[in-house]
């Protein structure tokens, strides 16, 4: 039996009261000082970090107190992680995991009310999703055809990104527009000759004139608007413009000069541009399907505070878990729905809970079944008071999920030991409501070596099962539109959503705003 | 409605000789739609993929073993009663589907919302295929008067849904003037959506039972619904990978073709049927049926040895040689104890030969015969 170590220390408290965050995060400190295995380690006082084989390794702690429960996890960290390479990536892994080999497995720390005993976690494939047989399909080629993921990616890897380019929708029209370009126009070329194979390329006009013809084109449907710029006017043109193209229904796609250089060549590249083009189109040429047996309720429904230094918004998104109504899926901001965080816990005002249920209830309409996903967690009151008024507008909550990709960051090893480019994602489940999820499959970049962390906030009293983190992962693969990255997918498609959402300027909203989903993708 | 459609000027001879001759396509069609059905039951396919495809196999006699969690879809639990020939439960889903269109509409009342409109929309689209196959299947409608004019308030504007339902009104009356058979067919023809063409097909076809006097105009929206339908799964046959949409469609329309009586025999009235038989389904129409049938009768059966024609053939030119070469008569006269008699020399071998080419002729002239009522048994 294959179990996999992990960076992630678990104690059952049993002491007369919950010690506090920053007395456990002391007594961990001192225990780890205190470690007569660990040699050649360096304690770095100030920033509370610890130095073994020139790996800078971070510690976080949280507790579950629901449950009794408290958590240290060990993640590797360092300046400009984001850009490490994946073999800098694995060897922090590696550090991580060996770190945690010389604490042991039992870890003791000491606070004012009592000992806390900490043992190590294991990952275990016994514990795992298999979702190689999960379906895929291509709606829109005739005859639509589907097989299983496995099978996809496997023909796709053997025909090097072929299978997949024959299998996109065609006859569809490219606008490309430029400023910098507008002269040499070599980027522009380059990818105007891999568009053509889809359709018709107009252009490129000066990006000048994209707003203006945006307001009036005519087949808005079937046009994505295509942006070749230097990194520099494309973050400006993108973080202003983004929002308009996007509450006027047009298709985007913003294409950096330097992709183009150094990247169109590639089959993986090309293929994540025209799926994702596609999908913005309303095509979705590859789809992976909700596994039946696992979905209960007609879909998910994403509530995510969004703040800004100026502004506090708030979003909904709803996705439809149940196939066959083709809705079009609708993300909508709304600028008066007053919130408070406090300690990144989530607080809405009981009237602002009614005006919300009624918003939801416009977007999605009643007599529905939904899962709830939040990007942080709620204060019980609020969540409870949103239930029942969603009820009162005839929208039944099966189950509510607080997923969050930065809580208790951990490592493991089981991409380095033979899970690697694999369909399996093992779990672990803490106590009743919390779960972790691994939902990468390969090491490539710093912000997906850790797994999600996953919290049941509704019903109460009820435990976190397997379906439930099956759904979780569907959301998160069903961004199979970015094959070149599906291996190292972690995050779920409404909360990237809302991700992308930050990234655009808000600021001038007075009502609420609505953009098709797929838009934003 | 689409009035430019008017179908006389297609209804010429040269039309209708296409259209007949791609008659023969439906029963490719239902033979391919078997084997899918088979692969479906085996495999991993979505609930409805899976009901529609035992529905379909039971339909044909075979017995399926369906394992399904239809849960709280009352259109799958009504697909999947139709399946069980449960009358009950399918009475009891039917008032089920009502109220939920009842409910569906109050929605899009108080909301106006788009997401409303087509969720009640797509649910009565459902709706519409159960209505006519539960229909003929067990006679019980699945939509209620009430539930039709509830429906055509509040989707008037969805042309192909208001022609069907209009069609369900249309069929319960005993006469139509010219008029509005001309709108009916008009509508029918204009139908592309699936499952809507699906409940079309079968629509017309019961149209032209309906009203003998307008049957031919009836079967020509009948027979273009159906050029469509094929047109679609001309495409598929050969593809091993097809997704559950595309399968689910097949299935619809395979369960309406066998309920419009392609399968076995037509069921029409007898004349019909023969006339159908005759000079409608002719070639494409069952290539290896007829192969079959003409094997069968190809052969004669003497004493317990199953020979074929040529056989016959051969030994008749073998006793005209046997003739040629050496004539071999009767006896001339016939003496038993006091009896004799003369009788007059007759070749043997050439008489034989005759008979056997005069039985050989028979058979020829009866192979006709012998593969409609072959074809009409449906062996």
């Amino acid at each position: 039996m294959n179990s996999y170590r992990t960076s992630l220390y678990v104690a059952m408290v049993e002491l007369p009261n919950l010690p506090t965050r920053a007395n456990v995060r002391k007594g961990v400190w001192e225990s780890l000082k205190e470690t007569k295995t660990l040699t050649d380690v360096k304690f770095v006082e100030k920033t509370q970090n610890i130095i073994y084989n020139d790996t800078i390794i971070a510690f976080s702690v949280r507790e579950i107190p629901d449950e009794n429960y408290y958590l240290v996890s060990f993640f590797p960290t360092g300046e400009n992680r984001s850009a490490w390479t994946k073999r800098e990536n694995i060897k922090a892994m590696n550090d991580v995991i060996n770190f945690c080999d010389a604490i042991g497995n039992e870890l003791n720390v000491v606070v004012e009310e009592g000992i806390l005993r900490f043992n190590r976690q294991y990952l275990n494939v016994q514990q795992a999703i298999d979702i190689s047989k999960w379906d895929v399909g291509f709606p829109f080629i005739n005859p639509p055809e589907k097989a299983t993921l496995k099978v996809i990616l496997e023909k796709t890897k053997e025909s090097n990104y072929n299978y997949i380019m024959e299998r996109v929708p065609k006859e569809k029209s490219f606008q490309i527009f430029t400023q910098t370009y507008l002269h040499n126009r070599e980027p522009v070329e380059i990818l105007n000759a891999f568009l053509k194979r889809f359709g018709k390329v107009e252009g490129p006009r000066s990006l000048l004139t994209a707003r203006e013809l945006g307001e009036k084109f005519y087949d808005k449907e079937n046009t994505a608007f295509i942006f070749v710029e230097d990194e520099k006017m494309l973050v400006a043109w993108y973080k202003n413009l983004k929002i308009f193209f996007d509450s006027n229904r047009i298709a985007t796609q913003y294409v950096m000069d330097e992709t183009i250089y150094q990247k169109i060549g590639f089959h993986g590249v090309r293929a994540n541009l025209i799926l994702e083009i596609m999908t913005k189109l309303g095509l979705k040429p590859i789809q992976l399907r909700p596994p039946e047996n696992i979905i209960d309720s007609d879909g998910f429904l994403c509530l995510s505070s969004i703040e800004s230094a100026t502004r506090k918004l708030f979003g909904a998104l709803f996705t439809y878990a149940k196939e066959g109504l083709e809705i079009e899926e609708e993300v909508q901001i709304y600028p008066d729905i007053e919130f408070n965080v406090h300690e990144g816990v989530l607080e809405i005002p009981k009237d602002k809970i009614g005006l919300l249920s009624e918003k939801i209830s416009k977007l999605i309409g009643k007599k529905l079944t939904i899962d709830i996903l939040l990007t942080m967690e709620w204060n019980k009151d609020s969540l409870k008071s949103l239930v029942n008024d969603l009820k009162k507008n005839g929208i039944e909550t099966n189950r509510v999920y607080y997923v969050s990709s930065k809580t208790s960051r951990y490592v493991d090893s089981c991409l380095l030991e033979g899970l690697q480019y694999g369909f399996v994602h093992p779990y672990l489940m803490i106590g009743n409501t919390v779960a972790f999820l691994k939902t990468s499959t390969d090491v490539r970049i710093y912000a997906n070596l850790s797994s999600l962390f996953i919290k049941l906030m509704w019903p109460e009293n009820n435990k976190i099962e397997t379906k439930d983190l099956e759904k979780i992962l569907w959301l998160v693969k069903k961004r199979l539109y970015r094959i070149q990255e599906y291996y190292v997918l972690k995050i779920p498609e409404p909360i990237h959503v809302f991700k992308n959402v930050r990234t655009m300027y808000l600021g001038e909203i007075k009502e609420k705003l609505t953009i098709p989903l797929r838009l934003l993708i | 409605m689409d009035q430019t459609k008017y179908f006389p000027e297609d209804l010429n001879a040269k039309n209708m000789k296409s259209l007949k001759e791609e008659l023969g396509y439906p029963h490719e069609l239902l033979t391919f739609s078997s084997k899918k059905a088979e692969v479906v039951m085996k495999g991993s396919y979505r609930t409805r993929t899976k009901i529609l495809a035992a529905l379909y196999l039971s339909m044909q006699g075979q017995k399926v073993d369906l394992k399904v969690d239809v849960k709280n879809e009352p259109c799958l639990m009504a697909l999947f009663y139709l399946f069980k020939r449960s009358k009950i439960n399918v009475k009891k889903i039917a008032e089920k589907l009502n109220n939920e269109i009842e409910e569906y509409c109050k929605q899009f009342e108080e909301t106006k919302s788009t997401s409303a409109f087509l969720t009640l929309k797509k649910f009565v689209a459902d709706c519409i295929y159960l209505h006519s196959i539960s229909l003929e299947m067990l006679g019980i409608p699945i939509l209620s008067h009430k539930c039709i004019d509830l429906c055509m308030k509040y989707l008037d504007s969805e042309v192909e849904i208001t022609s069907i339902l209009t069609s369900f009104k249309l069929l319960e009356e005993k006469e139509k003037s010219p008029g509005e058979i001309k709108r009916v067919i008009n509508a029918l023809l204009s139908i592309k959506e699936s499952p809507l063409i699906e409940s079309a097909l079968l629509i017309s076809f019961l149209f032209a039972l309906r009203f003998p006097n307008s049957k031919s105009e009836f079967l020509f929206a009948h027979y273009s619904t159906l050029r469509k339908l094929v047109e679609t799964y001309i495409k598929i046959k050969d593809n091993q990978q097809l997704d559950d949409t595309i399968l689910q469609r097949l299935f619809a329309t395979s369960i309406v073709l066998f309920l419009c009586g392609y399968c076995k025999s037509l069921r029409l009235p007898h004349e019909e049927k023969l006339n159908y038989i005759e000079k409608i389904i002719k070639v494409p129409v069952i290539e290896n049926e007829i192969e079959k049938s003409f094997d069968y009768a190809s052969k004669v059966k003497i004493l317990r040895l199953e020979l074929p024609l040529w056989s016959l053939a051969i030994t008749s030119i073998a006793l005209l040689f046997l003739h040629a070469i050496l004539e071999v008569y009767t006896p001339a006269s016939i003496n038993i104890g006091i009896i004799s008699f003369n009788v007059p020399q007759i070749p043997i071998f050439l008489s034989f030969s005759l008979v056997l080419l005069t039985f050989l002729f028979y058979k020829l002239l009866k192979i006709k015969e012998d593969l409609l009522k072959r074809i009409r048994k449906g062996e």
